[in-house]
């Protein structure tokens, strides 16, 4: 007869490798944190099962507390939202976008900073580091502006529902890593 | 960016008993599963908490990385003790005649101090990650 602990013990490797499937699958950060954190706690369940109470401690604290948590406060003390502006200088159209972003940053206490054009930035960004857009505004049509965005960031789920009730500002969405430019 | 107020209260309430826990697993450590390392992870998700109570909490990297390199010191100092009172380095320095209640005292102590180590480490890690980020 075998005992219950080594029959359980197949189930949830099996699941362990669904959660990791998982993980490489997701696009979304907020998501891969949570799946982390749970293939964490089913792995120190796993550790239990061929008794290592010792181990599975340890992979309950840092896997599943200190992993997650770095994350979560690294995005929630992101401070500052870097908007790429390629709207006509001065129309009614601009100053409508930019109330609508300074509205937006207002509330989640982000600082608006505001790039007009990639050439003209400072020597510091051009030679020791990549400038890290969050949003690009640009207008190929007339009267129609687009956002666009990377779909992973947690901020494009919040600004896509405000931009939601304006009728000529449109939304787009792109991969990381893609270029547009 | 704003935190929202149940993540703040929870927090709140969570700090208290997510210490406890840490040192409950820290002294028990030479007679349960658990350790040092264990319960300083454990103690630094009760510190890295205090990030989400207080929005604009800093620690100051330099204090933090110097207190950890005085603890790695105190640990090998403590290890080095044996060395006066029986002769020889690294091992327990009462010696085998006291009963084990009172031996444990080496391993409490070694233990305290490795646990802060890692919970001082692990806040430095995060700490580095918020000034990268915020330059």
């Amino acid at each position: 007869m075998i005992p219950i602990e080594e029959m359980m013990i197949p189930i949830f490797i099996g699941i362990l490798i669904a959660l990791a499937i998982a993980i490489n699958l997701t696009n979304n950060h907020l998501t891969d944190v949570f799946l982390l954190s749970g293939f964490s706690l089913l792995a120190a369940f796993c550790y239990v099962l061929y008794q290592a109470p010792d181990v599975s401690l340890a992979e309950v604290a840092v896997g599943s507390a200190i992993l997650p948590l770095i994350v979560i406060i690294s995005i929630s003390k992101h401070r500052s939202f870097v908007v790429l502006n390629l709207l006509p200088q001065n129309c009614t159209m601009e100053l409508e976008a930019l109330t609508l972003l300074q509205e937006f940053c207002d509330r989640y206490r982000l600082q608006l900073v505001l790039v007009s054009d990639l050439a003209l930035d400072d020597v510091e960004f051009k030679v020791f580091r990549k400038r890290n857009i969050d949003l690009i505004i640009e207008s190929h049509e007339y009267d129609i502006c687009t956002f666009t965005g990377v779909t992973t960031s947690l901020m494009m789920n919040r600004l896509e529902s405000r931009i939601q009730s304006y009728d000529h500002f449109e939304m787009k969405e792109i991969k990381e890593g893609e270029f547009i430019v | 960016m704003k935190q929202s107020i149940l993540v703040i209260t929870i927090s709140r309430i969570m700090l208290p008993f997510v210490f406890l826990y840490g040192f409950y697993i820290i002294l028990h450590g030479d007679l349960s599963p658990g350790g040092g390392f264990q319960g300083g992870a454990i103690l630094a998700t009760g510190f890295l908490l205090t990030y989400f109570i207080d929005d604009e909490r800093r620690v100051d990297l330099n204090r933090l990385m110097r207190r950890e390199k005085l603890l790695f010191l105190a640990i090998l100092l403590t290890g080095s003790l044996s060395l006066i009172t029986r002769g020889e380095p690294f091992t327990n320095f009462l010696s085998p005649d006291f009963p084990v209640e009172i031996r444990r005292i080496f391993f409490l102590l070694l233990n305290v101090l490795l646990s802060l180590k890692v919970a001082l480490g692990l806040t430095a890690i995060v700490e580095t990650f918020l000034e990268e980020g915020q330059g």
